[in-house]
């Protein structure tokens, strides 16, 4: 009985259809970055436009939703060239006017530091448009069935509400944190589109502060155990080597002090990424609940989302993620991407059913570069 | 018309770039074009095999995905492994595999990118600085100049003993003569235990006290001074500065940073750079011509740099390399010291009297 509907159906209506999302990985990722790495080292870091655009490319064409997977359309050229224009009237001009008040007046002159915190200032401002418009750009060059997603709101304006909510952040002592995150994903998915599709986002903070409470309360905590535990395993760390030396070497004062100093550079260095583990442990926690309770607020009318994010399923994406990156001293960046891309797909759930057919190609404009902000910023994940 | 190139029809799905809805479709091949119709029998796409894309990678298992340049939105997926197979011979674009043609594509565009980085790389570090240097206005010169000479004298003392002071005065009026009072110099022996001396931006030339102290008589004062006022007077240390800036510029183009952060501490950076051989070269020609106009002989000046090169390096100290540096250890030293030759001289005379050539040399004290 469907069979035969489905056979008449017309051009703007199918039959409903519930929607899977799946990663599947491919072959070839290594030898991607084993190459990205090479020519990166080559070209001086320039082809990184290129690089990026490859990953993606390989990434994009692993995430399939019902079967036909996502297309990334965008080019290293793209890229490149938002790059140079950002250069062109940022970098540049910036660099070229620290120069000069650099010949003009002393690092201490009042001049300069107006100047620093003005830049410093105009930065931090510009940080949300960076995000903004490199989503613009990425939802603009990904096709699923041929149709585009885009960003349809103004940069400049989420500009203003990301710094608003740095300066709430930190007035507040990041009280405010939860509620703003909130009102900007709200803003970011309201202004996503997938063809004529708008999503939409509705829901409250509240739920998200007691955990918040615990989080903010216990950091402290935390950090001070941390340290204590840090500072325990500096004191066991000279002890320990102040005795093998004597073993070993007998008396020999001076490579005592030098094997000293490098346990305890060491032992501190440890002892810093205790407290950065601990207190990204402790905030996982948080991260886990935002995730989860933004993704049941998001809707593509009909659709609904559901994400499964655990504290403890976070921390293991981080800890391998930082594994991959000390192991391959950085070369294995596109696996931290897979691994990324795969944990928010594999454990995203899409209620609900859509009549596909029946999504249209929006009409908006394309950007025509990519992404320059995003790239003298660096804060790009994938 | 051979059986394999008669038209062969297969079915094949298609996305119009319009709407998300997939179009069950046929497409037909001919030898020189391909052609997609609608069940309807309406034509969708007729295009040439060379303007055929893969639209995705290749993956096994999956559709052929392909886009065609007439009708770039659009999408085919072509299931069957017969059609593809076909469609592989008469696009063979479509196997996804790496061509020679594209790699070496790739290198030239490399390499091109490579040309104009290198041209203006070149420009902005050698005849940027030259050109951009005669325009830095005055005040920012002297500024400049004393940031980058406290960064290198430190918390040394200049020595000021006042006998000590005229005798260098004098020296200095009997090397510049009446010119180069536009260029305010300002001359500072600094207590520093290494032979050395070094031209900064704005007129400053410091020269150390060890230099004074090794030097065997006011001619080779003279020429050490006379070949910093060269740096000066040809505007060597400002452009040393804008190529510093201009080595930022390129840096932050190839890591995408900010400069800000980096250019924050230039004046010690420059005392890294040293000067190329052609503008030392550069100084010791107008050292040696305006020792000559002034009636000084260049025989000190040649004994006192044939000296410290050849038999004292060890005088040299190392931390003051760079930046106006009359012993940069340049490749062609040899030839920089046979460059001078006392014998063209014309006339000479004493500069110093014996008193005060003593006085110079207990500026320090």
């Amino acid at each position: 009985m469907n069979d035969t509907s489905s056979d008449h159906r017309n051009l703007l209506g199918g039959r409903p259809e519930r929607l899977t999302v799946l990663y599947t990985s491919k072959p070839g990722l290594a030898w991607l970055s084993i190459k990205n790495f090479l020519l990166g080292v080559i070209t001086l870091g320039i082809y990184r436009f290129w690089a990026k655009t490859h990953v993606r490319r390989h990434i994009w064409a692993c995430i399939s939703i019902n079967g036909e997977p996502l297309e990334y359309t965008g080019t290293g050229k793209e890229l490149f060239l938002g790059f140079l224009v950002i250069f062109a009237i940022i970098v540049l001009p910036v660099t070229v006017i620290f120069g000069v008040l650099s010949v003009m007046f002393s690092p201490e002159h009042p001049v300069v530091v107006v100047a620093q915190l003005v830049f410093f200032t105009g930065a931090l401002m510009l940080y949300g448009m960076a995000i903004y418009r490199a989503r613009r750009y990425r939802l603009s060059r990904t096709l699923w069935r041929g149709i585009r997603g885009s960003l349809t709101g103004s940069s400049m304006s989420f500009s203003a509400l990301y710094f608003g909510a740095m300066l709430l952040r930190f007035m507040t002592l990041g009280w405010s944190t939860p509620a703003m995150n909130m009102n900007i994903q709200q803003r970011l998915t309201r202004d996503m589109t997938f063809g004529d599709q708008r999503f939409d986002f509705d829901g409250r903070a509240g739920p998200l502060y007691s955990v918040y409470a615990l989080c903010w309360f216990l950091t402290p905590v935390v950090i001070l155990v941390a340290v204590l535990l840090g500072a325990l395993v500096v004191a066991a760390g000279l002890g320990v080597s102040i005795f093998d030396l004597g073993d070993a070497f007998g008396e020999s004062s001076g490579e005592q002090t030098t094997t000293e100093s490098v346990v305890l550079v060491a032992t501190t260095i440890g002892g810093i990424v205790l407290v950065i583990a601990a207190y990204g442990a402790l905030w996982s926690l948080y991260t886990a609940r935002e995730l989860t309770l933004f993704a049941s607020y998001t809707t593509l009318n009909p659709l609904k989302f559901t994400f499964d994010a655990t504290a403890g399923s976070l921390i293991g994406l981080w800890l391998g993620n930082l594994l991959i990156l000390i192991l391959t001293i950085g070369i294995g960046q596109p696996f931290i991407v897979q691994r990324t891309v795969r944990y928010l797909v594999d454990r995203l759930t899409v209620h609900g059913e859509i009549d596909i057919d029946s999504v249209v190609q929006a009409s908006a404009t394309l950007d025509r570069r990519g992404e320059g902000l995003l790239d003298v910023f660096d804060l790009d994940g994938f | 018309m051979a059986a394999n190139t008669t038209n062969t029809e297969f079915s094949a799905e298609f996305f119009d770039g319009q709407t998300a809805a997939s179009r069950a479709v046929i497409f037909k091949i001919a030898p020189d074009h391909f052609q997609v119709f609608e069940q309807t029998a309406d034509l969708v796409i007729k295009g040439s095999y060379s303007g055929l894309e893969l639209a995705s990678p290749r993956q096994a298992g999956q559709p052929l995905r392909v886009k065609h340049s007439s009708l770039p939105a659009a999408r085919i997926l072509i299931h069957n492994s017969v059609a593809i197979a076909d469609l592989l011979t008469l696009a063979p674009q479509l196997d996804g595999k790496v061509r020679p043609k594209r790699v070496l594509k790739t290198i030239g565009v490399i390499a091109a990118g490579f040309a104009c980085l290198a041209l203006f790389g070149y420009l902005l570090l050698t005849v940027a600085p030259g050109l951009v240097a005669r325009q830095i206005p005055e005040t920012w010169r002297d500024r400049l100049g004393e940031h980058v000479e406290t960064s290198v004298i430190k918390s040394n003392k200049a020595c000021s003993n006042a006998a000590g002071r005229t005798a260098l005065n004098q020296l200095v009026r009997a090397v510049t003569g009446d010119q180069f009072d536009d260029l305010k110099l300002r001359v500072k022996v600094v207590d520093l235990p290494m032979v050395n001396a070094f031209a900064v931006p704005g007129g400053r030339i410091v020269m150390t006290g060890k230099l004074i102290s090794k030097a065997s008589g006011p001619d080779e004062v003279a020429g050490v001074f006379a070949h910093e006022l060269g740096h000066v007077v040809l505007h060597h240390p400002e452009a040393a500065f804008v190529r510093i800036m201009g080595l930022q510029l390129i840096l932050s183009l190839a890591s995408g940073g900010t400069g800000p952060e980096l250019i924050g501490n230039v004046a010690s950076l420059m005392a890294v750079l040293s000067y190329s051989r052609e503008a030392e070269t550069q100084a010791d020609l107008f050292a040696v011509k305006q020792l000559r106009r002034q009636g000084i002989g260049t025989k000190g000046f040649r004994a006192f740099f044939a000296r410290i090169m050849k038999k004292d390096r060890s005088l040299l100290g190392g931390s003051l390399g760079g930046m106006g540096d009359i012993l940069s250890t340049h490749p062609g030293t040899e030839e920089r010291i046979e460059a001078i030759d006392p014998s063209k001289d014309g006339k000479t005379r004493s500069i110093l009297t014996t008193k005060q050539w003593r006085d110079l040399k207990n500026i320090c004290k």
